[in-house]
């Protein structure tokens, strides 16, 4: 029905934009827009909603007023539309608004992410760094702030394995919630600079060290330092890891009365 | 890295970078000085533990320092900090090992079995403490009672005592106590403190069985060590002259303490075995994140880092 009622509209819309009739071909385009509404996503309703951002950016500019446009760009994107140009204008509207790092708005960059391969220079630099600022997770950001956004990262990680951020702040995430092997995993992946950074060294270092992977731990720690010597709770961690292998072979892994007898 | 050999020297290396790097540390500079003590160096681990103790008073460093002034035989200095130690931490059970180690020193015996008394009460099931305050027991007699209490500490022993301390300190009390047959079974076959120790202990065994040959050849073992050798002699005339009398008294049974302390001593590597890490400290998670001035996880540089990654996963 709706469907159907949405095509009606279409063609309705295609009349008035050849009779030039602006104001009547952007009014026809919402009511379209409306009976798509609570329609769930397919490829016809995502080819009827791609058809009607269409009328209406020629609405728009056959009447010079941009915002008949613009203000539908969010509807037809809760529709549905997550690709094209319609969808491209909305996620770059989005980044200019004052609430660009809202959950909502949040909501519809991953959506826009899981639904677009490339993206154009000037959308993509500017919504990663939203993203790492809103999804940012520290060491010491509180364990339940942090899981609040993990379902995003997933989402983002799963559909852009590449990135760095979502892995990070992932991997920090699973080391806040003690599940070291996966923390280890992801923070194993970090490539580019990221990779040699202190701070994604320490924390594999740490991660390592949970495991009782020390071994591991010392290799990372000392990449650490090798990064940055002026790091006293990395030469702190080696000092300690190395008093424990030393402690370790002073005991000959044995038990107190064994201890005993070696000092005899 | 390092391994083996260099370990410690490594560690000590680190750690002093550490605490250089950021003095005021108490963690730092207490695990520089357990690392000196690790290493055989009292003399060197007093002052970092000082340093860590005058920033904040932990009792495990105090523990430490009075293990470095026990090292330095400054026991005085050593039962009183292990005394704040057991003040602040009375669950502290090395604590109280450490104070009986100073009162040892200075030659409290009573206190020192008060200790381990002590530090037994907090972790009953320490063996290390049983043989401790068994051989305390068995060569400082001032009661009928304590040869019953060493007994009961020693055969309450929950693990089997590979080195002999056990079985050597079961045997002195046996024949003692007047068992001189189960004493030589419990005799059989070790060698600690030292072969020509236990031998001693036979002899006397064997001289109350009235096993005269037996026992004179066990003396003429002792007498090969040096240190046994005036014992041993004065035992082989008691063999000589058919005297089994005198072994009733603990004057014919020489307190075997003296040898037998110093190897009681807990190593620094069991004095100083690290508590469990629980949980995580907020400061020490903060460390792990403190880098350059350039903040390279900022949104800014991650947003930068990610300029290549515009590939989608399925290629379009």
């Amino acid at each position: 029905m709706a469907i159907e009622a949405a095509r009606r509209y279409l063609e309705q819309g295609r009349d008035y934009i050849e009779s030039l009739r602006w104001r009547k071909a952007a009014a026809s385009a919402g009511c379209g827009l409306e009976s798509l509404r609570n329609v769930p996503a397919s490829a016809e309703s995502v080819a009827l909603l791609e058809e009607f951002a269409g009328q209406l950016l020629s609405a728009s500019e056959g009447l010079g007023k941009p915002s008949v446009y613009a203000e539908r760009l969010a509807p037809l994107f809760a529709a549905g539309l997550r690709r094209g140009r319609a969808a491209e204008d909305h996620v770059r509207a989005l980044l200019r608004d004052p609430a660009r790092s809202s959950g909502g708005a949040i909501e519809d960059y991953v959506c826009y992410l899981e639904a677009n391969g490339s993206l154009p220079e000037d959308l993509r630099t500017p919504m990663n760094q939203v993203l790492s600022y809103a999804l940012h997770v520290r060491l010491t950001t509180p364990v339940d702030e942090a899981k609040a956004r993990a379902p995003w990262l997933e989402r983002i990680h799963r559909c852009r394995p590449k990135l760095t951020f979502p892995r990070l702040f992932l991997g920090r995430l699973r080391y806040l919630e003690r599940d070291y092997g996966r923390a280890r995993e992801l923070l194993e992946g970090v490539s580019g600079r990221l990779a040699s950074n202190t701070k994604v060294l320490n924390v594999r270092g740490r991660c390592a060290e949970k495991l009782g992977k020390s071994a591991e731990a010392l290799e990372l720690y000392s990449r650490s330092l090798a990064e940055d010597q002026h790091q006293p709770h990395v030469h702190f961690r080696i000092g300690r890891l190395m008093l424990a292998r030393h402690r370790k072979r002073a005991a000959g892994g044995s038990g107190l009365l064994r201890e005993l007898g070696t000092e005899g | 890295m390092d391994d083996g050999v260099g370990d410690l020297g490594l560690a000590i290396k680190h750690l002093e970078q550490a605490v250089r790097l950021s003095p005021a540390n108490p963690r730092y500079s207490g695990l520089l000085g357990e690392a000196w003590l690790m290493n055989a160096d009292a003399e060197a681990a007093l002052a970092p533990l000082q340093a860590s103790l005058q920033a904040e008073f932990h009792p495990r460093v105090a523990v430490l320092m009075a293990l470095a002034l026990l090292h330095l035989e400054r026991y005085e200095d050593a039962q009183t900090i292990a005394t704040r130690a057991v003040e602040e931490a009375s669950a502290f059970h090395r604590a109280y090992l450490l104070r009986a180690d100073a009162r040892i020193g200075l030659g409290d015996t009573p206190g020192a079995v008060e200790d381990l008394r002590s530090a037994l009460a907090v972790s009953p099931d320490n063996d290390h403490y049983r043989l401790r305050l068994a051989s305390l027991l068995v060569g400082s007699v001032s009661e009928v009672g304590e040869l019953a209490e060493a007994r009961t500490l020693l055969e309450g022993m929950n693990y089997p005592d590979p080195t002999g301390a056990r079985n050597y300190l079961l045997g002195c009390i046996m024949i003692e106590q007047g068992e001189p047959s189960a004493a030589l079974d419990t005799l059989d076959g070790i060698s600690w403190p030292t072969a020509a120790e236990v031998e001693l202990r036979r002899g006397f065994a064997h001289l109350a069985l009235g096993q005269g040959d037996a026992a004179r050849s066990s003396f003429q073992f002792a007498q090969g060590d040096e240190a046994l050798a005036e014992q041993a002699m004065s035992a082989l005339r008691m063999v000589d002259e058919g005297d089994d009398q005198t072994l009733s008294g603990t004057e014919a049974l020489p307190c075997p303490t003296a040898r037998v302390q110093p190897t009681l001593m807990m190593s620094s590597t069991q004095v100083l075995a690290e508590a469990d890490e629980t949980g995580e400290d907020p400061l020490d998670l903060a460390s792990l994140q403190t880098g350059g001035l350039e903040e390279a996880d900022s949104a800014r540089h991650l947003a930068l880092e990610n300029e290549n990654e515009n590939e989608s996963p399925d290629g379009d």
